[in-house]
């Protein structure tokens, strides 16, 4: 085990460890526990050379964007600069509003704090949007499809990905594809069987690319924004399956069954804790085949929103990620108050899946008591 | 001396150490797995492990119990006697009472059993507003909740209790308003104001605590939930004012008035006093929503043709969210100078 010396301070919430990089290396190289100390340090500030623009700019960025661009596409098509029937000049447009995004961000220069530099971000940003708005509304057009929509997403988005270089703009243009899809199948297929077999198995198409994308450790640092896009829309769709139901106001056709969201988001819970444990011989140790068990048993009472609010709870304390945790928390309330208005199940019946379901969590936490597994401290 | 060390991975700022680094070095070989799980174990101790999740086991697990105590009540399933209901919700109030007693205050433990019987004194009083059918009005169910927890919530110092009371005495103060004073026109939208005004002496204290006691200040967390109420509750009168200033009351100019003095007080406070960028951004971010506001009603008064009109407000978007970036970003810097002397 590791010596509590070497511990830098304990961070706000108590109970993780922060750790500056420079004394990690040190203790791992001072235990002779890596060989190359200078290629590791160099290895760490190359991760870390991409800037990092603060989440309350960002927010500003998405928001100003959005509303500009929104705007300026009124006044392009009010003057009749553009025709929105036109559908090739819907995508040559787009062409020509994306190659000046990036232009634009290249020539920003580095200087974050300049007035120009900015002005140039944000109009660049602003383009782009304007560019992919059109994109998207130009390939539908010509396919003639509503599944267009997320095509035309789809490849907008894989152009320009490692092109532009905006974690925001990469965020939501990934977070819309895969919104865009749910929504489709959700309106466009009629046949519910078919219709729910699809929605589960996008479901699960979008944990499996989740869960590459945080295990798979040559991962790069561009595509933690797909990361957060991935994760958002799981929040999204749980909510939005919680507000589904067989006598539901929103849709007065048929029940979309949660049971196998439900045995998904079970297995995910477990795969997290697995891999939160490190290894396969941490796997046997009591405390976590417990929490597996729990896990389980959970699945089998609980609700997806619970599960999932579980997991991420989980993966933000295990990445020192606390916007995860954060997304966590807010899912728990969004899902419960949305839970209290579905009308599928009863108050009496939905206070048993969250009494139940709270007991289980409560069990666990008088086990570890029992067993004085936190008892160091 | 950390400081100093970290100036040799880089010079500008220190880089924490984090699982993904781990995994990343992991997955290009440069360490091996015995070095990683070394290192796993060092960001993330088994016994932080333990007690992070015994934590979070028991927050979860309470919220879970008590939303679920509070859909059951709300069923008001006929079948159980009003004898059973109080006594099924009476004995759990003990028990948490008795639970705090014994855990003590300083403890999670503590703090959530006095959480629980908070929300429970709650769900009592709707219960027995059934049963009783006493023809009281909503808002005398949440000023007698209020009023009965306060001691709870002062001693207990628990942030989210004292969230849940401040969602109780604002649903109190908007009840009232609309159940029992009963404004005319004219006064209607005081209650924004006074909203405002209630959230802003709340926040008012935590900063004084925070500002001289920190050990008994309450969470940062919600010292951003009440900024976020304040701006929100404050946006209304002011947009009311600049749509249709001829259909203002005296109401709405009051709280454009107020609303005008908080946005600057926020301002004044949270650079000078008790620097919090994020307290800033919101504030800079409704100013910005306030400023897009007067754009549009000058935009849309001046000029009939639609394309201008879009096109003015395109360019004044961008203008302003800019502006704003740029002086948030200035203040983050100076605050990082003012820091580093």
């Amino acid at each position: 085990m590791p010596d509590k010396i070497s511990m830098d301070k304990y961070s706000p919430d108590g109970y993780s460890t922060d750790i500056s990089a420079q004394k990690f290396v040190d203790i791992l190289s001072n235990k002779g526990l890596i060989e190359g100390k200078g290629q590791i340090e160099h290895f760490i500030v190359s991760r870390e050379m991409e800037k990092r623009i603060p989440l309350y700019l960002r927010i500003l960025f998405g928001i100003g964007a959005f509303l500009s661009s929104s705007f300026f596409i009124g006044f392009l098509g009010s003057a009749g600069i553009i025709d929105f029937d036109s559908k090739p000049g819907l995508v040559i447009w787009s062409v020509i509003f994306i190659i000046a995004a990036v232009v634009l961000q290249k020539t920003s220069g580095d200087n974050e704090n300049g007035s120009l530099h900015n002005f140039m971000v944000q109009s660049s940003f602003c383009s782009m949007a304007i560019g992919k708005i059109l994109f998207v509304a130009g390939l539908t057009l010509i396919l003639n499809t509503i599944w267009g929509i997320p095509l035309a997403a789809f490849i907008i988005t894989l152009i320009t990905y490692n092109v532009y270089k905006m974690s925001v703009d990469r965020f939501l243009s990934s977070f819309v594809v895969l919104y865009s899809v749910m929504w489709i199948i959700m309106l466009e297929m009629k046949e519910p069987g078919l219709r729910e077999m699809v929605l589960n198995l996008f479901f699960l198409f979008q944990l499996i690319i989740t869960a590459a994308l945080l295990t798979y450790g040559k991962t790069k640092r561009e595509y933690i924004p797909l990361f957060y896009a991935f994760i958002f829309s799981l929040c999204v769709m749980v909510v939005f399956l919680t507000s589904q139901s067989e006598i539901g106001y929103a849709w007065r056709e048929v029940i979309i069954s949660t049971v196998f969201i439900n045995i998904e988001l079970t297995i995910s819970l477990i795969l997290v804790i697995a891999w939160a444990a490190g290894s396969s011989d941490n796997m046997k140790k009591e405390p976590v085949l417990l929490a597996c068990c729990a896990s389980l048993f959970l699945g089998f009472i609980s609700a997806p929103g619970i599960l999932l609010s579980i997991s991420l709870l989980i993966l933000g304390y295990a990445n020192h990620e606390k916007l995860l945790s954060l997304m966590g928390a807010l899912l728990m309330i969004f899902f419960m108050i949305y839970f209290y208005y579905s009308l599928d199940l009863t108050l009496a019946s939905k206070a048993a899946v969250l009494i139940s379901s709270g007991m289980v969590l409560l069990a666990g936490r008088f086990y570890i008591k029992f067993r004085q597994m936190d008892s160091e401290v | 001396m950390n400081t100093k060390k970290s100036e040799n991975i880089e010079s500008d700022k220190i880089i924490m150490a984090d699982r993904r680094m781990v995994e990343e070095l992991y997955a290009h070989g440069l360490i091996n797995g015995k070095a990683r799980l070394y290192a796993l174990d060092l960001l993330y101790p088994a016994v932080k492990w333990a007690l992070w999740v015994s934590r979070i086991l028991l927050v979860v697990g309470s919220a879970l119990v008590l939303s679920g105590i509070i859909y059951f009540y709300a069923f008001n399933w006929a079948k159980i006697t009003p004898k059973v209901k109080f006594i099924s919700i009476e004995i759990p109030v003990i028990a948490c009472l008795a639970a705090c007693l014994y855990f003590g205050l300083n403890r999670i433990s503590g703090k959530m059993s006095i959480l629980a019987a908070s929300v429970l004194l709650g769900v009592f009083l709707a219960v027995f507003g059934q049963i009783y059918q006493t023809g009281a009005d909503a808002f005398q169910l949440f000023m007698v909740w209020g009023i009965l927890i306060l001691p709870w919530v002062i001693i207990a110092r628990f942030d989210s209790l004292w969230l849940i009371w401040l969602v109780i005495v604002n649903l109190f103060a908007a009840l009232y308003w609309d159940q029992a004073a009963m404004p005319l026109r004219e006064a209607e939208f005081m209650i924004f104001s006074y909203l405002a005004l209630l959230n802003a002496f709340f926040l008012g204290i935590r900063e004084y605590f925070a500002y001289d006691r920190p050990d008994r200040a309450i969470g940062r967390w919600l010292k951003v939930v009440l900024t976020i109420s304040i701006l929100s509750l404050m946006l209304i009168p002011i947009i009311s004012l600049i749509v249709e200033p001829g259909r203002a009351t005296s109401a709405i100019k009051f709280g454009a008035f107020l609303g005008f003095i908080i946005h600057g007080a926020f301002l004044f406070c949270y650079f000078f006093k008790i620097p919090d960028m994020w307290v800033l951004s919101l504030t800079a971010l409704s100013l910005c929503v306030i400023i897009e506001v007067i754009c549009f009603k000058l935009v849309i008064e001046l000029f009939k043709f639609e394309s201008i009109f879009f096109l003015l407000l395109g360019i004044s978007t961008l203008g302003i969210f800019t502006g704003t970036i740029i002086c948030l970003r200035k203040i983050a810097r100076n605050m990082e100078a003012r820091d580093a002397r």
